[in-house]
């Protein structure tokens, strides 16, 4: 969870990787947004219930649009490229918003180790008595057990604001759906609709004739409706219905809200807006969720911050539960599989990126195949410890890296693609390194 | 550029007053690097507005504090006797008492906390959309300090009971207890 977590702070950067030949650009004229969107329509005319168009200021510099099912890229002409295409971004956020189970329960699972995190966090603060005579203490060498623990210690307290924030808002996407539930029977006589209304402002009611949705128009007086709001994305709801409308979803500056929403009628004419960004403060802690979990709030600075957090909360976990490992000796099978877990997702994770590749289907299968695989290795192969997870997961990184590099050709050195890449080169040298490092005691502790 | 400059090096002193009061057990240098770290807290928010800067001014420590961490490593021996692994206790009746925990955990302590946290947040002086978020907020926490204390009690059999009576009472008042 917290590393899928951690990885998919990226999820837009994954997205531009996977197809890092698409034009990008800083903006579009508001004209190319009815010329893609006919272009699309041309291509795709059956019905659905939604249109969408995405800004190149949506945090991905590419212009997209799409219905239901498709999405096309656009160049800044507005003429339609090809097919959007990111199966393994899809399958690394499903993992972590559901753990690949089906949604509903996933979720709610998903969302209980959010409230396990708090638990966390609670527990490490009263459980731990030394906590503030230990709190800048590092104890290294020795069997290596007062490393992990002192480790496991100081991300537990200082990064303690973060794991709070990560809990709450974790928790919140699928114990929401709950609390819709009970808050409905009780008081709103089953209308769910009318509690989620209580956050988020309802659709308004348009009862107009039919006509085709003047995007362009719409977009083009955000400049002066809302001129420092970056737009997001476009939304033409009830699509091809008389209470059809535009709403445009924008980035409100310095808040955390995910957007503030400007809603037009089809013919273009501003009707008002959403009412988050002045809303009620519950209303604007709902909306802020999102961007407070995922780090998406100042661009590629809050990401980094998040991701190293991130990093944390992971090592947090897998520390946790090496501590525990060690204080049972290091049972040799579990120590070998839980070393296979973790170092053995990241080598998964990277092989179903491999698949990806080539193919749209079946990635999930592939990764959870694969963690099978490594626990089924780890139990049965003595040879399998941590020294050869770490290895084989940076096998497995540069294998990704030189099938993307074959695959894409020149698209691969792309600033779409290093972004990622660099680090991912990274990461194999570093676990080279890390695997012949790894001194022979701890080898043989874990051996044992 | 230079308010975050100046608030990321309020952030920095605090640590460093804090380290300083850790390493010269000075309860002075302490209140001095809360006050200098609620002074960061104004710092970022004047820098980057108070709701990104608050995140900012409370997560950027976890990054500050290493260099301090990392000034103050010791070494140890190396221990002479490595323990022996000890056995894997696995059985039937272990692996009921841990599915017990995990329903507890999962759905008993899930409940009591959501309607605990709803018969409490709906009696606040705030409209509905403040109420609700407040149980968003309220209730994780509630339901990790009910994980929490399950775990600690011995009594198992016990706290169970208290869940229960807490869970029948929440609900009674949000049944019958009018808004």
């Amino acid at each position: 969870m917290c590393f899928s977590g951690t990885v998919a702070v990226f999820h837009q950067e994954f997205e531009r990787w996977e197809q890092p030949h698409i034009p990008e650009m800083k903006s579009i004229a508001p004209e190319m947004v009815d010329k893609a969107m006919n272009a699309f329509l041309q291509k795709h005319p059956e019905q659905t219930d939604h249109l969408f168009v995405v800004f190149p200021t949506s945090g991905i510099p590419r212009f997209v649009v799409e219905n239901d099912d498709k999405a096309y890229f656009a160049d800044s002409n507005g003429n339609l490229l090809e097919v959007e295409r990111s199966p393994f971004t899809k399958m690394m956020v499903d993992l972590h918003l559901y753990l690949n189970l089906p949604h509903a329960w996933g979720m709610i699972l998903v969302s209980a180790m959010g409230a396990i995190i708090c638990t966390l966090v609670v527990t490490g603060m009263v459980a731990h008595k030394r906590i503030s005579k230990d709190a800048f203490r590092l104890r290294r060498g020795g069997n290596g057990q007062q490393y992990t623990i002192d480790l496991h210690n100081r991300f537990g307290l200082w990064a303690a604001p973060f794991h709070l924030i990560i809990g709450v808002t974790g928790a919140y996407f699928g114990l929401a759906g709950l609390l819709i539930v009970l808050v409905s029977s009780l008081y709103y006589g089953g209308d769910r609709d009318a509690v989620v209304a209580e956050i988020f402002t309802p659709d308004p009611v348009m009862g107009q004739p039919y006509q085709q949705p003047q995007l362009s128009r719409a977009f083009a007086q955000m400049a002066d409706i809302a001129p420092n709001h970056e737009p997001i994305f476009l939304t033409v709801h009830e699509a091809y219905s008389d209470d059809q409308f535009i709403e445009i979803y924008a980035k409100a500056p310095g808040k955390m809200i995910y957007s503030e929403n400007y809603r037009f009628d089809s013919a273009g004419n501003f009707i008002g807006t959403g009412g988050y960004e002045d809303g009620h403060w519950g209303k604007q802690l709902v909306y802020a969720m999102y961007r407070l979990h995922f780090g998406d709030f100042a661009g590629l600075s809050s990401k980094i911050l998040y991701f190293i957090l991130g990093v944390m909360l992971t090592v947090l976990c897998i520390s946790g539960t090496e501590i525990w490992l060690q204080k049972k000796a290091n049972p040799p099978v579990l120590t070998r599989v839980w070393q296979g877990i973790v170092w053995g997702s990241i080598g998964a994770l990277a092989l179903t990126a491999l698949v990806s590749l080539a193919t749209d289907t079946g990635l999930v299968s592939v990764f959870w195949a694969l963690v099978l695989l490594n626990s089924l290795l780890s139990v049965f192969i003595d040879k399998c410890d941590k020294r050869f997870w770490l290895v084989s997961s940076g096998i497995c990184v540069l294998s990704l890296l030189v099938s993307y590099t074959f695959v894409h050709g020149a698209s691969a050195f792309s600033m779409a693609a290093l972004q990622l890449n660099i680090p991912m080169l990274a990461y194999v040298m570093w676990s080279f390194y890390r695997g012949r490092s790894i001194k022979p005691h701890q080898e043989s502790l874990n051996q044992s | 550029m230079l308010s975050t400059i100046v608030a990321g090096a309020l952030s920095l002193a605090a640590i460093a007053l804090i380290y300083r009061s850790w390493r010269t057990r000075a309860l002075a240098f302490f209140y001095l690097g809360s006050g200098v770290l609620l002074a960061s807290c104004i710092g970022w928010s004047f820098s980057q507005g108070w709701e990104h800067g608050l995140v900012y001014a409370l997560c950027i420590p976890a990054l500050l504090v290493w260099p301090f961490i990392s000034a103050n490593q010791t070494v140890l021996a190396t221990p002479k006797h490595t323990p022996s692994p000890k056995s894997l206790n696995v059985s039937l009746k272990t692996a009921w008492v841990h599915i017990g925990h995990y329903l507890v955990v999962l759905v008993l302590l899930l409940v009591t906390s959501l309607v605990t946290s709803l018969a409490i947040c709906l009696r606040f002086p705030s409209e509905t959309a403040g109420k609700l978020a407040s149980v968003i907020v309220l209730m994780p926490i509630l339901w990790g300090l009910l994980i929490y204390h399950y775990f600690a009690v011995s009594n198992k059999v016990k706290a169970l009971i208290a869940y229960f009576i807490l869970a029948a009472l929440s609900s009674a008042v949000l049944m019958y207890v009018p808004l």
